[in-house]
């Protein structure tokens, strides 16, 4: 470790200005620092594979299998359909828990909650053991597929007890009904429920707040690979990975996106558009159909013994990956067995983006009368969560 | 994007642990953390607030062997830029 003092994975800043309790002003500086896979540059494909859950915190299993795919591709290999089940798996079972982290522990922080740390920390040591129960060795980011041998009686019973876990910390007692598909239920259960999410939910209802942060920002649409791959290739000052836009527009990704044609979420998005009401909502029914997608993934996972891969290969590919905050795309070029190029598009550039959600919702905003800017301010970037801390700067006199 | 770098830990203090990495020192929580700490260790953070990860020392010094090489490349001075933007 030398001597950058004070280096880190940077912060958000953001700057509101208000005139006469209008946002008019937003200012959104990072410092998170970009370029980071220029370092990879230069690299073995299996050097990267390797490096890649090393280098990333939060989608640590996310950034390994979109690189992983992308080196595949361009080595020309396909992957056999349970070695890309499995990872699927482990991106959803990642995908999952940081999910449950914006609900049980960030959201309830931001209206003065005590955080579910127990319950969170129960879930993470159950998706702690769904690795070794797919992959008994203990590297399963390999290139040409770790060999696979799924324990199906153990992720059945790990995966019961992850919705054992999760299921009451979301949506309480069952005896509240199926509050996720009709808007009458959905009411309903706003009403009685003590959850964290159900408090929030129901704070943002009643302080005014359902509305707040409501844009004409829409999901991004799905990508077509080849002119993907050809953006990010000619992508030399990474100027479209920092501030990406697709055929000129700017999109949102992640829970919501996602969620966007949920009977409930159109419901919802009829009334208060995407606004905080619904997006948080989103991100409940993400951690259930979340769960639902492992406990269906589980079926198409079968041993497999994984293969050995020529890695001197000279060619080009591209890994697109779903995972907690969006879709998140890895490009790479290789020559020779060595990486000529490397780009990283992550989602946190969407939803942050000087014209994306975050601000397209801060502008022109304005709280209802039981609330703050900075509360609703806060809800609002905690609902998009952005993959790095923030600090939210408020000037009353612009 | 969220990168992992690991912070060492000072000293223990009840739920929380002071940590230090690059020169900055940090308070932060062992809450969601299953293992036991002790100063010396190395954790990986998120949020800059919650250790999710203890790892070995030479998992840590790979990682800054990483991240030296990352900020040789990258300098303070090629992070995004502030952006001020009106309607």
């Amino acid at each position: 470790m030398r001597g950058w003092t004070g280096v880190g994975e940077g912060r958000l800043h953001i700057q509101i200005g208000i005139e006469q309790g209008v946002i008019v002003k937003v200012a959104l500086n990072s410092t998170r620092p970009v370029g980071m896979s220029d370092a990879l540059t230069g690299c073995e494909p299996a050097a990267i594979i390797n490096r890649l859950p090393r280098l990333f915190s939060l989608c640590g299993v996310a950034q390994a299998v979109a690189g992983l795919t992308a080196v595949e591709t361009a080595l020309g290999f396909t992957p056999p359909p349970p070695q890309t089940a499995a990872r699927r798996f482990l991106v959803v079972a990642e995908a999952l828990e940081q999910t449950a982290w914006q609900l049980l522990l960030e959201g309830p922080r931001c209206i003065g909650l005590t955080p579910a740390f127990e319950r969170l920390k129960r879930l993470r040591s159950l998706i702690a053991k769904l690795c070794p129960q797919l992959f008994p060795d203990p590297i399963w980011n390999r290139i040409g597929g770790a060999r696979l041998q799924p324990d199906q009686a153990g992720l059945a019973t790990t995966l019961a007890e992850m919705g054992e876990c999760l299921h009451p910390a979301i949506w309480g007692e069952p005896a509240l009904g199926q509050p996720w598909q009709e808007r009458r239920d959905f009411a309903h259960w706003l009403d009685q429920a003590a959850t964290p999410i159900a408090t929030l939910l129901r704070q943002v209802q009643d302080c005014g707040l359902a509305d707040f942060g409501r844009c004409a920002t829409t999901p991004l649409p799905t990508f077509d690979p080849e002119q993907l791959a050809q953006r990010l290739a000619g992508d030399d000052g990474q100027m479209f990975c920092a501030r990406p836009d697709w055929e000129g527009v700017v999109y949102e990704t992640g829970a919501l996106a996602r969620q966007w044609d949920e009977p409930l979420i159109a419901a919802l998005r009829a009334d208060h558009g995407n606004g905080l009401l619904t997006r948080w909502a989103a991100r409940a029914l993400e951690s259930r159909a979340l769960l639902a997608e492992l406990r269906e993934g589980l079926h198409t996972i079968v041993a497999q013994p994984g293969a050995a891969v020529d890695v001197t290969a000279t060619g080009a590919g591209l890994g697109v990956v779903e995972c907690a905050r969006g879709r998140l795309a890895h490009w790479v070029a290789l020559a020779a067995g060595q990486v000529s190029r490397y780009r990283i598009l992550a989602p946190t550039e969407w939803n942050l983006h000087p014209d994306g959600p975050l601000f397209q919702g801060l502008i022109q905003a304005r709280t209802g009368q039981d609330a703050t800017i900075r509360h609703a301010a806060t809800l609002l970037v905690t609902a998009l969560d952005p993959c790095v801390g923030f600090d939210l700067t408020i000037d009353e006199g612009s | 994007m969220c990168i992992a770098i690991p912070a060492r830990v000072i000293a223990v203090r009840g739920p929380n642990a002071l940590v230090e990495r690059y020169g900055e020192q940090l308070e932060v929580s062992l809450m969601l953390l299953a293992e036991e700490v002790a100063p010396g260790d190395y954790l990986i953070l998120q949020a800059r607030a919650w250790a999710v990860e203890k790892i070995t020392a030479d998992e840590a010094q790979e990682a800054y062997r990483l991240f030296d090489a990352l900020f040789d490349a990258n300098t303070q001075a090629k992070v995004n830029p502030a952006i001020w933007l009106e309607p």
